[in-house]
């Protein structure tokens, strides 16, 4: 084609940010046909984007001949190991090391630190306990939907006898997190990304009901007084409360952004929740008036919540430098143990049918238990890397949740650690709950599904 | 389902098959993810021993089933999770941000550098690539270098095939973006052209 002027520089029009991130996928095989077809339709008209591919054309072909299977190592070559070489070191380092026990620290006075607040460890299942955009709307009523469907539930058997069913959601990637357990045998749950609660009845029907607030980001969920359960709902700073037939109110928190994360009661009818994007505590009547408490300068910010065999409430806190538990009466007196550096990543607490805490940490790759009294003693888990992220108490044990590592462990409240292991495909365990029957019920995150071992 | 005899252990041979045919992949994986080789062998060692172990124990995926896509993803997954740590503790910053509500970057021109032979272009590549987060890096290294679907992808990063997606697209465009430089309009234009008379 003859040109007499050289052509213009291409620029962007208005509808190439919406094309933008497909642009990168239209080599990887990612984009669905009528996708692709689109994509190419805008392509033809489009100068601005055909450079944009060419420049993915040309990072393709760098990729491949600098990272690839075949690009040469200009290091020193690569020694293959051998299976005899495996099998030795195998035999090597096999054995679980021993527990230990320390003491940990009261906090004493500090001064005030700066604070950066850090997400869970579910940062690998992108699921993290992070304070994001607030959203300040008006919450209101809602009535439930008619009806509700059954799910195919799937079981299989693992080593040891025991069943692990599944019951899949219809929503893809509806993201469950948070899971409770009423007494009729229900299962609750949060829908972070589909912003619904679902129930599951013991007859395997199955409701989800929408939370009034769009994009309220729910994560945590906790049975109530009178049968209601409670949650949050991280980006729209609300406390929501929903009735056994589907009725969600919501309270918004008084203080702005405060990220509330995790909620339990305190009996008679209290509950009280962690506002981890502002470091306070939150206490919220069943007619919704909340009370805050501000925790001191550097106490850091709260996670996961639980009610202690004292009557106070006991709560995980993270500072930029430590992984601490903190303790708060009802009347509002705070305390604090040093369990460690930040670097253990502590996530999940529970109180043990010990009277003891019992909390994972995820990179630490331990579960720890500590005393009202503060006397600590850690357990490693067998495998290295499991990230175990949430603990819950039944039977008289814990049951707990290794993410990367794809496991359900139990463990006694003398150390003694059992594992299951879930199939990688129904992996990205989450959030976990105890029946009164024994099972234990969790959230699977990328099988998006919520799954029962018995 | 059928739950009648429990798994038996993958046979040491299809083991040996799997390493000798996995491990190089595999450490190309983790190489271009921690940048160093010496850290990389080891990380690849171990991911086999504890592979080992957990067939010695019939432990799903080493089974006389022999299902070798979902071993390969095994062995990618645990991999990830230990490059992972091992990134987390060379660097202070304790967590990776999700990012997933930072706005998009305005797109600019670009056009690659004028490199003049292989060890500068790819020590571009892996200084571009290092520039990502790693999980994004991984998932790029998923896709484009071993071939996994965003479904599988998400399988080993314990995360949804959705957010598996949007960030094999984030990264590549993350990628481009550090891989390439800001050109003249000139040397922009000529890309633009010779691209125009590629389209049909």
């Amino acid at each position: 084609m003859m040109k007499s002027d050289p052509p213009a520089v291409p620029v962007p029009g208005p509808l190439c940010s919406v094309y933008a991130p497909l642009l990168p996928l239209l080599s990887t095989g990612e984009l669905a046909a009528e996708e692709t077809a689109t994509v190419r339709e805008h392509l033809f008209g489009c100068a601005w984007c055909r450079a944009q591919v060419a420049t993915y054309d040309i990072l393709d072909a760098a990729i491949q001949r600098h990272l690839g299977a075949d690009s040469p190592n200009l290091e020193a070559p690569y020694h293959p190991l051998s299976l005899e070489r495996v099998t030795r070191l195998a035999r090597q380092t096999s054995g679980m090391p021993a527990s230990r026990t320390t003491h940990a620290t009261r906090q004493a006075r500090r001064p005030p630190q700066m604070l950066r607040f850090l997400s869970g460890a579910g940062a690998l299942a992108a699921v993290l306990l992070i304070a994001v955009l607030a959203q300040l709307t008006l919450g209101s009523h809602t009535r439930p939907p008619k009806g509700g469907t059954s799910s195919l539930v799937t079981c299989t058997t693992l080593t040891g006898g025991h069943r692990l069913c599944e019951h899949p959601l219809p929503t893809p990637d509806s993201q469950p997190a948070g899971i409770a357990i009423a007494p009729d045998g229900s299962v609750w749950f949060t829908e972070q990304q589909t912003n619904r609660i679902g129930q599951l009845t013991p007859d395997g029907t199955l409701r989800e009901y929408p939370i009034p607030t769009a994009a309220s980001d729910p994560f945590a969920i906790t049975l109530g007084p009178g049968g209601d359960f409670w949650f949050t709902e991280r980006s729209a700073n609300k406390i929501g409360r929903i009735t056994p037939q589907g009725t969600i109110t919501e309270f918004t928190v008084p203080t702005v952004a405060s990220a509330p994360t995790d909620i339990v009661l305190a009996p008679p009818q209290d509950l009280w929740f962690t506002e981890s994007g502002a470091s306070q505590i939150g206490r919220i009547t069943p007619q919704g008036i909340v009370t805050e408490f501000s925790l001191p300068a550097g106490a850091g910010a709260p996670t996961d919540i639980v009610l202690g065999p004292d009557d106070a409430v006991w709560f995980l806190l993270i500072t930029s430098s430590e992984s601490k538990i903190g303790r708060l009466t009802r009347d509002g007196a705070f305390s604090a143990f040093t369990i460690g550096p930040v670097g253990l990543e502590t996530a999940g607490l529970a109180a043990g049918p010990d009277g003891a805490l019992w909390f994972a940490e995820s990179r630490g790759n331990a579960i720890g238990r500590m005393t009202i009294g503060g006397a600590m003693t850690t357990y490693p888990l067998p495998e290295a890397h499991s990230l175990p992220l949430t603990i819950a108490s039944a039977a008289g044990n814990l049951w707990f949740l290794e993410q990367a590592g794809n496991r359900i462990g139990m463990i006694t409240v003398s150390g003694a650690i059992t594992e299951y292991a879930v199939p990688l495909g129904k992996s990205g365990l989450l959030g976990i709950a105890t029946a009164a029957d024994g099972s234990v019920w969790f959230t699977q995150l990328s099988a998006n599904a919520i799954g029962q071992l018995t | 389902m059928s739950d009648t005899l429990a798994p038996r252990p993958v046979a040491a041979a299809t083991f040996a098959d799997y390493l000798d045919r996995m491990q190089l992949p595999l450490f190309r994986f983790v190489h271009n993810l921690l940048g160093e080789a010496e850290q990389a062998r080891d990380l690849v060692q171990e991911v086999f021993v504890e592979a080992w172990r957990a067939s010695q124990r019939a432990a799903p995926p080493f089974t006389s089933a022999d299902d070798e896509a979902a071993v390969r993803r095994w062995i990618f997954h645990a991999a990830y999770h230990r490059a992972i740590s091992a990134i987390r503790r060379r660097r202070l910053i304790a967590w990776e941000s999700l990012d997933m509500l930072r706005p998009p970057e305005a797109d600019r021109y670009y056009a690659p550098h004028p490199v003049e032979d292989q060890v500068a272009e790819r020590d571009l590549m892996q200084s571009a690539l290092a520039s990502l987060v790693p999980s994004d890096a991984a998932c790029l290294l998923l896709n484009a270098v071993h071939g996994f679907t965003s479904a599988e992808i998400a399988e080993i990063l314990a995360t949804t095939p959705a957010a598996a997606k949007r960030r094999l697209s984030r990264a590549k465009q993350r990628l481009r973006n550090a891989y390439f430089a800001v050109q003249e309009p000139a040397v922009a234009t000529a890309i633009a052209a010779e691209s125009e008379e590629r389209t049909p």
